[in-house]
């Protein structure tokens, strides 16, 4: 979204406004983690469906297994239904960031192992 | 050494290292203070009422700076720029509008954007145009470059002015939208992106280009692009609009173009977050079409519990910052919804503040560990110890 306004000092001869004035139409933005908080906004939101636009997108039935939520055809808007088909699919994870705790392991195995053969070693002579 | 005594030498072993791992854990929960925010981490889009044509941009570039604002993100149009074919280039606005932001210490992300008549393709009425030829818009892209990149032109000619050259261009705003671009979408706009990819790094080398932001289903639209045959060549950064409706949401938004990324073979670039925002349009018939509205007072809790989470995610997700949107908003009732994007609301060419923006503020210099800002964006007077 970059709103336009002020056209007296910026003349643009090629552009035809939006009604409403110089940008997408909110109807075009949608949530796609779709209303999976119930609120205000969003309940609000379903309760009104968008305008349609050219190319709906899949229906429900088809709608994909959790993960990423699925595509709608580029430059089309998601139904309400198919937003809500979107909802709990809050399987994924984020990365681990933290230490990785295999390197302990593995040193403390080495020093064991280094260990057990000094030993053996030692037991021997 | 019994048995015993070994089998007691092997635990300590195994367990030593794995109590050395948890330590820092431990520490870093005593330490809540996380490092400052890079520069230029917090950045604004600039739009709306800022570009009217009678606006002073310099008190309004005073204020964001103090704000903590670091970084601004406007469009540069190319129809009012160049509205005759081959003709001069007029750089009077963003001439204005850099010269600004320079004073301020703060960078700028142009959107090139808006084509002029005579190279046009014909259009629904209601969405923009898209060029017939891409080499004209490379070529302003070029010129761009030449007056505001390292080597620019308005830096000598205006030798008083802090030189802060810009060296990240974007490349149109949305493609997945009608109004934005005639689709599908991904080969015409990967066209035009590789057109003005090859201009400007033949003008700077070492600038970097930012693919337009993608709302909606970013990752899915990055796969198209991805699907265009050498299409990640002609991007170094990976820009989102991560409009959602839960502040969480928006890492995890994050995390799925990074998927994306990831699957592309694509994991080295950076992510860039050119919009980003929640608009206080709810009760403001019919502006309640939106999907990621809410009230004034829900638009402060969400930007609040958004911006620790940006600077939290930063490292993980090769973060190079975000812009809100937006700085200023014309609210009134029936206007679109983005209209009440702003941390300021547009009252007959004043600004208002909206209950959001000491809000932001004070989000924003908490990431940045600053108390209070000096005079330029890189600047701090006093620190938060």
């Amino acid at each position: 979204m970059l709103l336009i306004f002020g056209l007296a000092g910026f003349a643009v001869p090629a552009i035809t406004m939006a009604a409403g004035g110089g940008s997408a139409g909110d109807q075009q933005y949608t949530d796609p983690f779709g209303a999976s908080s119930g609120g205000r906004g969003t309940t609000k939101a379903a309760a009104t469906p968008t305008a349609p636009t050219p190319a709906a997108s899949a229906p429900a039935a088809t709608a994909p297994p959790p993960g990423p939520p699925a595509a709608t055809a580029p430059g089309t808007t998601s139904t309400p239904t198919a937003v809500a088909a979107t909802n709990g699919t809050t399987g994924k994870t984020l990365p681990f960031t933290g230490y990785d705790g295999r390197l302990a392991v593995l040193l403390g195995a080495g020093l064991v192992l280094g260990g057990a053969a000094l030993r053996t070693r030692l037991r021997r002579s | 050494m019994s048995r015993r005594s070994l089998a007691l030498a092997v635990a300590a072993i195994l367990i030593l290292p794995a109590l050395a791992v948890a330590a820092p854990a431990h520490h870093t929960n005593r330490t809540p203070a996380p490092a400052a925010t890079p520069f230029g981490f917090v950045g604004m889009n600039v739009d709306g009422p800022l570009l009217d044509a009678g606006i002073n941009l310099t008190p309004v570039f005073a204020r964001m700076e103090s704000t903590g604002v670091e970084a601004v993100r406007t469009t540069f149009n190319w129809a009012a720029a160049q509205p005759v074919p081959g003709g001069s280039i007029d750089f009077t606005r963003t001439d204005a509008l850099v010269g600004a932001a320079a004073a301020r210490g703060m960078t700028v992300l142009p959107v090139i954007i808006y084509v002029p008549s005579w190279d046009a393709a014909p259009h629904d009425p209601g969405t923009l145009a898209n060029p017939v030829d891409d080499a004209p818009y490379a070529a302003f892209s070029a010129a761009l470059v030449h007056r505001y990149g390292p080597q620019g032109s308005y830096w000598s000619e205006h030798p008083g002015t802090r030189r802060l050259p810009i060296r990240r261009w974007q490349i149109w705003n949305e493609p997945n939208f009608n109004y934005y671009w005639r689709q599908p979408f991904a080969a015409t706009y990967v066209r035009l992106l590789a057109a003005a990819h090859a201009a400007i790094n033949a003008a700077d080398p070492g600038a970097k280009i930012v693919l337009a932001g993608f709302p909606d289903l970013a990752w899915k639209l990055l796969n198209t692009i991805y699907s265009v045959p050498g299409a990640a060549r002609d991007f170094d950064i990976v820009a989102v609009h991560p409009y959602t409706e839960q502040p969480a949401n928006v890492i995890r938004f994050l995390q799925y173009v990074r998927d994306s990324m990831k699957r592309h073979g694509d994991t080295r670039k950076p992510l860039l977050v050119t919009e980003t925002g929640w608009n206080s349009s709810y009760g403001h018939r019919p502006a309640d079409n939106f999907c990621c509205q809410t009230t004034a007072s829900g638009q402060m809790a969400k930007v609040k519990a958004e911006l620790p989470l940006l600077a939290a995610r930063r490292r993980s997700m090769n973060l190079l910052g975000f812009y809100f949107y937006t700085w200023a908003g014309d609210e009134y009732a029936g206007a679109p919804s983005f209209n009440f994007a702003g941390l300021f609301d547009d009252v007959n060419g004043r600004l208002n503040a909206k209950p959001v923006y000491p809000l932001f503020r004070q989000g924003v210099l908490a990431l940045e560990r600053c108390r209070r800002k000096g005079a330029t964006a890189d600047t701090c007077a006093q620190r938060v110890r």
